[in-house]
């Protein structure tokens, strides 16, 4: 009895399990989003903990340093210059939501604002979640932007999440052109150099096309997704493909280096745009 | 350990490992801490609960990554029975046995994931990459899996010992 009691806990389990791994995208999606919608407060409440945290401790390394190079600075001093560091800390956030500001501002196309909240668990994916989903209008499959440029596009979108596939990730393809001699190609990830940086590589290039180190490089607006004319980075080094027949193009993604800490999702479908 | 303790410890475990950065130079390896959690358990809790705590992690790690939900199950329950399996011929609870079993099951997280993305086409996954993780994996692994133990085990005393005293 015992034992047929057992028998039947495993099977069950195993069945569950085998029904688990054949549910349909959608139903995987919800369950999917229910862990990610209980996380995301707490990863952003975390982010703004981790903030307040970095901010107090700028402030107590300045404070320290002036400790060492002047004992004799009397509290006042020391106020002042903590109050330096606070004042130049505010500066530069005013001066990152002042170029937000213009930048959502300058757009034609109706743009959400996020915030990035929390970084992807596995380290074979490179993207980042935002805190808006499918209640504040974001969508799978928009692109994603900053003031530098374009960050990638949405992927899997819960009520109130949204993960963001990287330009860096080796599965995020973007049409793009050269804009300095107008030739078009494919930009494609190839993940993080040993720096840290993010990198991707431009290919099919035709191989007669002056192209050099320093050229912007575009979206082409081809493909749906993503606008025309975003900036996507800068060439780094130009290299001709083994078989001879194209160059490559390796490329500093400008945005994804930079990344700030609010992006901007495209509201609209790009195809949209374009039949209209 | 009692469910509610391993699902606590997974939870917590799992949203720690999307805050923490990743290790860039090792191909943007994750700090392993649902790996290390699941060897402890593992090493210190009944079949029933271990088999939990392996699909427990396995939906976490997926559904907080673009994965398709059940990918990393099979993984966990791998690791967690095999650890199981050995356990009585280990010692259990030395700093040195969980850094090899730590190095161990990162090297095999990272096959794994490699093999399925090579054979299901789900991500393109280079020789560079692969060997850059596999050297990551082999330091995270033999680092982090035994400071998890000791946290784990630490907080396994600590909740007994809270329980005994409102006994």
């Amino acid at each position: 009895m015992l034992v047929q009691k057992s028998f039947f806990k495993w099977a069950t389990a195993v069945t569950a399990l085998v029904l688990l791994f054949n549910l349909p995208g959608g139903c995987t999606a919800r369950f999917k989003g229910l862990f990610k919608d209980a996380i995301t407060p707490l990863q952003g409440f975390s982010i703004k903990t981790m903030q307040s945290l970095k901010e107090g401790a700028d402030s107590v390394r300045g404070f320290g340093g002036l400790m060492k190079e002047n004992s004799r600075l009397s509290e006042e001093l020391i106020y002042l210059q903590t109050r330096l560091v606070e004042l130049e800390n505010l500066e530069q956030e005013n001066r990152h939501l002042q170029d937000q500001l213009d930048f959502y501002g300058r757009q034609k196309r109706a743009l959400i604002p996020c915030q990035v909240s929390a970084r992807t668990i596995s380290g074979w994916w490179q993207s980042v979640r935002l805190d808006k989903g499918r209640a504040q209008g974001v969508e799978a499959n928009r692109s994603v932007i900053s003031p530098d440029g374009l960050i990638g596009r949405t992927q899997n979108v819960s009520a109130y999440t949204a993960d963001v596939l990287l330009l860096s990730d080796p599965a995020c393809k973007v049409s793009a052109r050269v804009n300095r001699t107008g030739s078009f190609g494919l930009v494609s990830g190839r993940g993080v150099n040993a720096q840290g940086y993010p990198v991707a590589r431009m290919q099919f290039i035709h191989k007669d096309t002056p192209v050099q180190a320093g050229d912007a490089v575009m979206t082409s607006g081809l493909g749906g997704i993503f606008p025309k004319n975003i900036l996507i980075g800068y060439v780094e080094k130009v290299g001709l493909e083994e078989a001879g027949l194209y160059q490559y193009a390796d490329i500093i993604p400008k945005a994804v280096t930079e990344l700030m800490d609010v992006v901007f999702v495209s509201a609209e479908n790009e195809n949209a745009e374009a039949e209209e | 350990m009692s469910r509610r303790f391993i699902t606590l410890l997974l939870v917590i475990g799992a949203f720690f490992q999307t805050m923490l950065p990743s290790w860039n130079v090792f191909g943007s390896l994750e700090l392993p801490l649902l790996t290390g959690l699941i060897i402890c358990i593992a090493l210190h809790t009944e079949r029933a609960k271990m088999f939990y705590a392996a699909v427990l992690a396995g939906l976490l790690h997926d559904a907080l990554c673009p994965a398709p939900l059940g990918l990393s199950i099979p993984f966990f329950i791998g690791l967690a029975s095999g650890v199981y399996w050995i356990r009585d011929e280990i010692f259990g609870d030395e700093p040195a046995t969980y850094a090899v079993l730590g190095a161990l099951a990162v090297i095999s997280e990272t096959l794994y994931y490699a093999l399925i993305f090579k054979l299901s086409g789900l991500r393109p996954v280079s020789g560079t990459l692969i060997a850059l993780r596999l050297a990551g994996g082999l330091i995270a692994g033999a680092v982090v899996v035994p400071l998890i133990s000791l946290l784990v085990v630490y907080l396994q005393h600590f909740n007994a010992e809270h329980r005994r005293r409102y006994i």
